[in-house]
């Protein structure tokens, strides 16, 4: 297998360090992320497998070209069509992002847009290019920019201000399969019924004591004109009956932080 | 002795096989016409043979110039070392007249190596087949003739080697030097350009050179050398960047010290394009990426300069750049002059007056100094072009800026084809294999 099929994955992972990724995972970290990083690999790891020893029976053949072989050509052009947006989607997720943090970090005074124009024009043109054009342009690029990144990531590892014991514990989750196969709707229904109840009788026992902490008064007072809405809240008060909605969602078990 | 010298031999335009005739007997010759001195074949071979005083047979057992040949594998070596074959019947004779005009060709006079050979191709193609033949004594090189100019009439040999050359680069080649329709060739770089056709290329794609080291080398990695009457110098195609930073002398130098040497001329190239766009980005547009005394030192410096970075730059390189090509035309006398007036008044008189600051100088002659060290000057005259896009883009877009342009640079260099192949890879020796990941078709 030639070195260039490794590139476009070493590149994707070194996006992904930076991206959406680290952010999702930490904010799942209790949930399942430690585990769903070693079967994501493994499942991950078989999928290309069997990708690349399909791809391998059609030798010097592209895409489109093997599901013409299979497939009539209405057929090809609309599933080609569909790839092509997805694609487009996942790439210029990456170049929003990307640009974003240009503006962030080394442009704050730029309009992002502005920005992101640039990269796009950029992009676009190196993406028109021809294939071999672009496995030695990603070549060339992993070659120059891999050693800072790795160097970056040295230096991040070896920081004083990373948190070991927080990692430590999040490592203990491995076990944690996540919440995809426990339906916490009823528990949810239930407690937010619970919630609203204990919410409808704390507003009854303010009203009780003949207080309107919370501002009620001030607001019917701003959406009814005229003078005598104060002496009119002042009547209607004390009879008011609550209604509490309450929608839980449970994001997460274990410690607390 | 004629049929099995045409297998043997690669179609060569220079091998002269012939079959002469009088009234006594029949001869068969062959010889390479470069590597000869006819005057000698036409003295001892010819004249005696066609006049046939004393029959020709009795001189060719009797005369011991006349070596008769009894193993028929000698007879290429022989050829190559310019000695004529003679076949009398069923004997071989081979009589030695070659011509040596290493003494008499003349010293390089644009690339020099200080311990390598110092010859260079002369005008005449003659005198050019016979260093280039004597330099690769091998029967696989082949040698095409074409005439290019519908007024000139210029002579053109492509010589290459039949076993290793490309064959979709040399169908290529043949093809352009069939069509060129031009009224006059006389240099070769205006060839170069008829060969690489309508789109107009920044980089080179094709050296050229007078060295006949450097052309048997390229041609045994399966290249096409293109030599033109009139002209010391020939074309290599294809040629990739890297054979452009590549001096004559890293073959004959230390190891390591090459290494070394080939490793600043790639750091010199991205200094001198990126250096002056840094300085705008550094100074205007980020000047958090350093270290505030840094920062503090250079704000310094430009404190009595009235307008923004990008003038300043823009100034300098200017002058630069006029400086360089007078030099080029400058006569011998006046040189030293501008020199002084190069350094003294555009640096020293400049920086006092507060038109430039005193990092803007260093910048400029950092620039200038790191383009002259590229060795071939096609690609110098290229990359001193390439700083300006990147200027402009960092006077907008800072330092981000500079990284995306340096990207744009890359694809465009990726992007180059020469003659097929891929112009700028990492591993960028060209391999004439089936099976590479640069085999392309079209061109």
């Amino acid at each position: 297998m030639n070195r260039y099929v490794f590139y476009n994955f070493i590149i994707v992972s070194f996006i992904n360090i930076m991206l959406y990724v680290p952010h999702i995972l930490i904010s799942f970290r209790f949930t399942g992320a430690v585990s769903s990083l070693i079967v994501g690999a493994a499942i991950g790891t078989a999928l290309v497998y069997l990708y690349m020893s399909a791809l391998a029976r059609y030798p010097g053949m592209g895409f489109p070209e093997i599901l013409k072989q299979h497939m009539p050509q209405w057929a090809v052009s609309a599933l080609m069509l569909f790839y092509a947006a997805m694609w487009w989607f996942a790439t210029s997720m990456v170049v929003v992002a990307y640009a974003i943090l240009i503006n962030r970090f080394f442009n704050p005074d730029a309009n992002s847009a502005v920005i992101l124009i640039l990269l796009v024009l950029a992009c676009g043109y190196a993406a028109t290019r021809s294939s071999l054009t672009v496995m030695l342009v990603i070549e060339i690029g992993l070659i120059i920019n891999a050693p800072i990144i790795l160097f970056v990531m040295f230096k991040a590892v070896r920081s004083p201000q990373l948190n070991w014991d927080a990692i430590h514990i999040v490592a203990n989750y491995v076990t944690q399969i996540g919440l995809y196969n426990t339906d916490w709707t009823s528990a949810e229904r239930q407690l937010a019924r619970t919630f609203s109840k204990t919410a409808e009788s704390l507003l009854r026992k303010i009203q009780k004591a003949g207080v309107d902490p919370l501002g009620f008064g001030l607001r019917y007072r701003a959406t009814h004109p005229g003078n005598g809405a104060w002496g009119k809240w002042q009547s209607v008060y004390p009879h008011v009956k609550f209604v509490v909605e309450t929608d839980m969602k449970i994001e997460g078990t274990g410690l607390l932080k | 002795m004629i049929e099995r010298l045409r297998l043997l031999f690669a179609e060569a335009v220079d091998l002269k096989l012939a079959s002469l005739q009088n009234s006594g007997m029949s001869l068969e010759i062959a010889y390479i016409a470069p590597l000869c001195d006819e005057k000698k074949i036409n003295d001892f071979i010819i004249v005696p043979f066609t006049r046939n005083e004393y029959p020709f047979k009795q001189q060719l057992d009797t005369n011991p110039e006349y070596r008769s040949v009894e193993d028929a594998a000698k007879w290429q070596e022989l050829l190559l070392r310019g000695s004529v074959l003679l076949q009398a019947g069923s004997h071989v004779y081979s009589f030695d007249a070659s011509r040596i005009i290493s003494n008499e060709a003349s010293p390089t006079q644009v690339e020099s190596a200080i311990q390598g050979p110092q010859l260079a191709l002369s005008e005449d193609l003659k005198n050019s087949l016979n260093l280039i033949r004597s330099m690769y004594p091998s029967p696989d090189l082949s040698v095409g003739e074409h005439t290019i100019g519908s007024i000139s009439k210029t002579p053109i040999m492509a010589v290459f080697d039949q076993r290793r050359v490309d064959p979709t680069v040399l169908d290529n080649v043949r093809s352009k030097l069939t069509t060129i329709d031009v009224e006059m060739v006389h240099a070769v770089g205006e060839l170069e350009k008829l060969l690489v056709g309508k789109r107009k290329h920044l980089f080179p794609t094709s050296l050229i050179t007078e060295r006949p080291d450097r052309i048997t080398k390229a041609i045994s990695q399966g290249k096409i050398v293109v030599l033109l009457k009139g002209s010391m110098f020939a074309l290599i195609l294809p040629a990739t960047f890297f054979d452009f930073m590549h001096a004559a002398e890293d073959n004959y130098e230390a190891y390591w010290m090459t290494r070394f040497l080939i490793f600043l001329r790639y750091a010199s190239i991205v200094l001198t394009i990126t250096l002056p766009a840094l300085y705008i980005s550094v100074v205007s547009y980020n000047p958090e990426l350093f270290r505030v005394q840094l920062a503090f030192s250079i704000a310094g410096s430009r404190s009595a300069v009235p307008y923004p970075s990008f003038i300043e730059v823009f100034i300098m390189l200017f002058m630069i750049e006029m400086l360089v090509e007078a030099s080029i035309r400058l006569p011998r006398y006046i040189g030293s002059t501008a020199t002084t007036v190069g350094g003294l008044i555009l640096g020293q008189a400049a920086q006092q007056a507060g038109l430039v600051s005193s990092i803007m100088i260093i910048v400029t002659s950092v620039v200038a100094i790191s383009n002259f060290v590229i060795p071939v000057n096609s690609l110098s005259f290229a990359v001193r072009f390439l700083k300006y896009p990147l200027i402009a883009i960092s006077i907008f877009f800072g330092v981000a800026g500079v990284a995306v342009g340096l990207f744009v640079y890359i694809t465009y260099l990726c992007n180059l084809r020469s003659f097929g192949k891929p112009y700028f890879r990492v591993f960028g020796r060209l391999r004439p294999m089936e099976g590479d990941i640069g085999q392309v078709n079209q061109k």
